[in-house]
């Protein structure tokens, strides 16, 4: 058990002091958005991760469809997912590809342009996405988010 | 469908998807998927996984394709196709990997039904997909190629759901029941034979029932879970053959001692050969010597005739935890079977505990590298951890354990191209089969393993 311990000991100390190349995501703040009619315009951090990991498949009040949608990577998508799913956009897309070739979910629909993501969640019921803070809105409606 | 037809499609399907992360035929609403892996297996000291991998091998492929068709918003079906090589298992035929309905009634409470994944600690699900993790091998002491077989799928009824827990997480869950089909070819079944004195002719699983529960912690990142399989009206029917020379007792008035004992080995048979060989057929038994519960009594074997090996209990449970922080994952599992069993027609009982677990760490340095590293422990037995037992009847003590020290490496070349090398150090030769190293085994040795994956 001694052995044990000591080679996951200099396994873990070996990992630790590799620097981190993550390339840091951009400045870029994001904005949730969300469709006209859905029934809530607050989620908490945990709500939105259960719905981009689809948990959660129906808005709570009147059992809509939830149809999120996701950006094409970039640093929108590595901040969003980060920040509210707690993975890196390699983990969540490994997440995705797990769900798919066993089955269990189809992956989430992914559009490049955030114009493009603001038009289907407009046009979509029970629709919610994010985009690049500076895109235009006008149509959807904003989710702000909510403490624990 | 042929093996040629099959790949033919898989390929052409490949090339046509192009570099779209999927291919949605959005007319149909369908979706399909696939992927294809050539790997590499070098070793020095012992044969690994079936295969002739001193001599280094390329029998060590998987080839899959899926389609998922939305009928309405809560429901689904798809199939999965999966053709496989690994050594002397596999060689590519063509399997329905899973097939199913699937009925999404509220976020807490789903319905699946037809041929599904069991899952069975954190990877057994994705278990032929290495193109999701970092290592190529998973760590054997949980997730056993030998019994690859019996816990891939089951053929059945699920219920699924995910239930919010508001400040504590969140809870999802999977229970099952339905069979298992064991592959007379497949590594259950040869796992039985590595004695050399019994060929497995059939099997009959019944009823398994499965479930697992995992834990969504509120803290980020965080996530513990157990699994549970549960099998206890299962039979398999081997034809046994005592050579003549072997010293094995046979005849009016003998208990058939092939449980225990060195002297069990034919001579074609290694002396060394692994701890739990000589038991008759079992399903899920591999290493590991199991114990005979009660008093030898007298009875008549004939030195050839076919024994029935009755499940009288298999259950197998794993604890799991994994941790995700930013880019570094680290995951923990212990594994532990317990199975009980009977020689129908023979007042003998056994009973054997087999252990496993492991410590793994991956982090990903940049968008195209990952290193990972995992120390992996499996002991046959529980109560002989060091392999006196074994000693004592004159085996190896070695064959007791296998501990596995690994580093790996995954280079993401594209979104749907990657490439993979990793070095394994065992000590010891548990899992190790007989029938691929005839001249004995090695107590340290060396694995190599390489792989590419292409997927969309």
């Amino acid at each position: 058990m001694n052995r044990f311990l000591s080679v996951i000991l200099s396994i873990f100390s070996l990992i630790l002091l590799i620097p981190d190349f993550t390339p840091c995501a951009g400045a870029q703040e994001v904005k949730i958005v969300a469709h006209p009619d859905v029934p809530r315009y607050a989620l908490s951090q945990d709500e939105i991760q259960q719905i981009f990991l689809g948990r959660n498949t129906q808005w709570d009040e009147n059992k809509e469809k939830i149809h999120f949608i996701t950006l094409e990577g970039g640093d929108v998508h590595e901040q969003f997912v980060r920040r509210f799913v707690g993975k890196t956009s390699s983990q969540y897309g490994n997440y995705w590809r797990k769900m798919v070739f066993t089955g269990k979910g189809r992956a989430p629909k992914s559009l490049k342009d955030p114009e493009d993501v603001v038009a289907y969640v407009a046009n979509t019921r029970g629709a919610i996405g994010y985009v690049p803070s500076e895109t235009d809105t006008k149509d959807v409606g904003i989710i702000s988010v909510t403490p624990q | 469908m042929t093996r040629q037809i099959f790949f033919m499609c898989v390929f052409i399907i490949t090339a046509l998807a192009g570099g779209a992360w999927a291919s949605e035929l959005s007319s149909l609403d369908l979706d399909i998927h696939g992927f294809v892996s050539q790997g590499y297996l070098k070793s020095e000291g012992n044969n690994f996984l079936t295969a002739d991998t001193n001599d280094g091998s390329f029998q060590f492929n998987e080839v899959g394709i899926n389609l998922n068709k939305r009928l309405t918003d809560s429901l689904h079906v798809g199939v999965q196709l999966l053709a496989r090589d690994q050594g002397v298992i596999g060689n590519n035929e063509v399997e329905i990997d899973w097939a199913y309905g699937n009925y999404r009634w509220r976020d807490w409470l789903g319905v699946r039904a037809g041929i599904m994944r069991i899952p069975l600690g954190l990877y057994n699900e994705t278990r032929d997909l290495d193109f999701l993790r970092t290592s190529i091998l998973l760590p054997q002491s949980v997730y056993n190629e030998n019994l690859r077989d019996y816990f891939s799928r089951i053929r059945g009824i699920g219920l699924y759901g995910d239930i919010p827990m508001n400040n504590v997480g969140s809870l999802g869950y999977q229970l099952m029941v339905g069979t298992v089909d064991i592959d007379p070819d497949g590594g259950v079944a040869r796992s039985s034979e590595t004695s050399g004195v019994m060929e497995f002719v059939d099997s009959d699983v019944g009823t398994v029932y499965n479930g697992s529960l995992q834990w969504h912690t509120p803290l980020d990142g965080l996530s513990t879970g157990i699994t549970y399989f549960y099998n206890s009206d299962a039979e398999a029917r081997a034809n046994l053959t005592i050579p003549q020379d072997s010293g094995m007792p046979s005849g009016v008035g003998q208990e058939p001692d092939i449980s225990t004992g060195p002297d069990t080995a034919g001579p074609d048979a290694p002396s060394d050969m692994p701890p739990g060989s000589e038991m008759p057929p079992g399903i899920g038994q591999d290493s590991g010597m199991p114990r005979r519960l009660g008093q030898p009594s007298s009875v008549e074997i004939p030195s050839e005739m076919t024994v029935i090996d009755e499940l009288d209990e298999f259950e197998v449970y794993v604890l799991s935890a994994e941790y995700t922080w930013n880019d570094l994952v680290i995951a923990a599992e212990y594994m532990k079977m317990n199975r009980k069993s009977h020689l129908k027609g023979f007042p003998m009982e056994f009973e054997l505990d087999m252990v496993g677990y492991y410590l793994s760490a991956a982090y990903r340095f940049t968008d195209w590298f990952e290193l990972g590293s995992y120390y992996s422990i499996y002991y046959g037995d529980e109560d002989d951890k060091d392999g006196d037992d074994l000693e004592a009847r004159g085996k190896p003590d070695y064959r007791a354990w296998l501990k596995d020290f690994t580093v790996t490496t995954r280079f993401d070349i594209n979104p749907y191209w990657n490439f993979k090398l990793e070095g394994h150090l065992m000590d010891g030769a548990a899992l190790v089969m007989a029938q691929d190293n005839p001249d004995g085994f090695d107590e340290h040795w060396y694995l190599l393993a390489a792989k590419v994956s292409f997927y969309f």
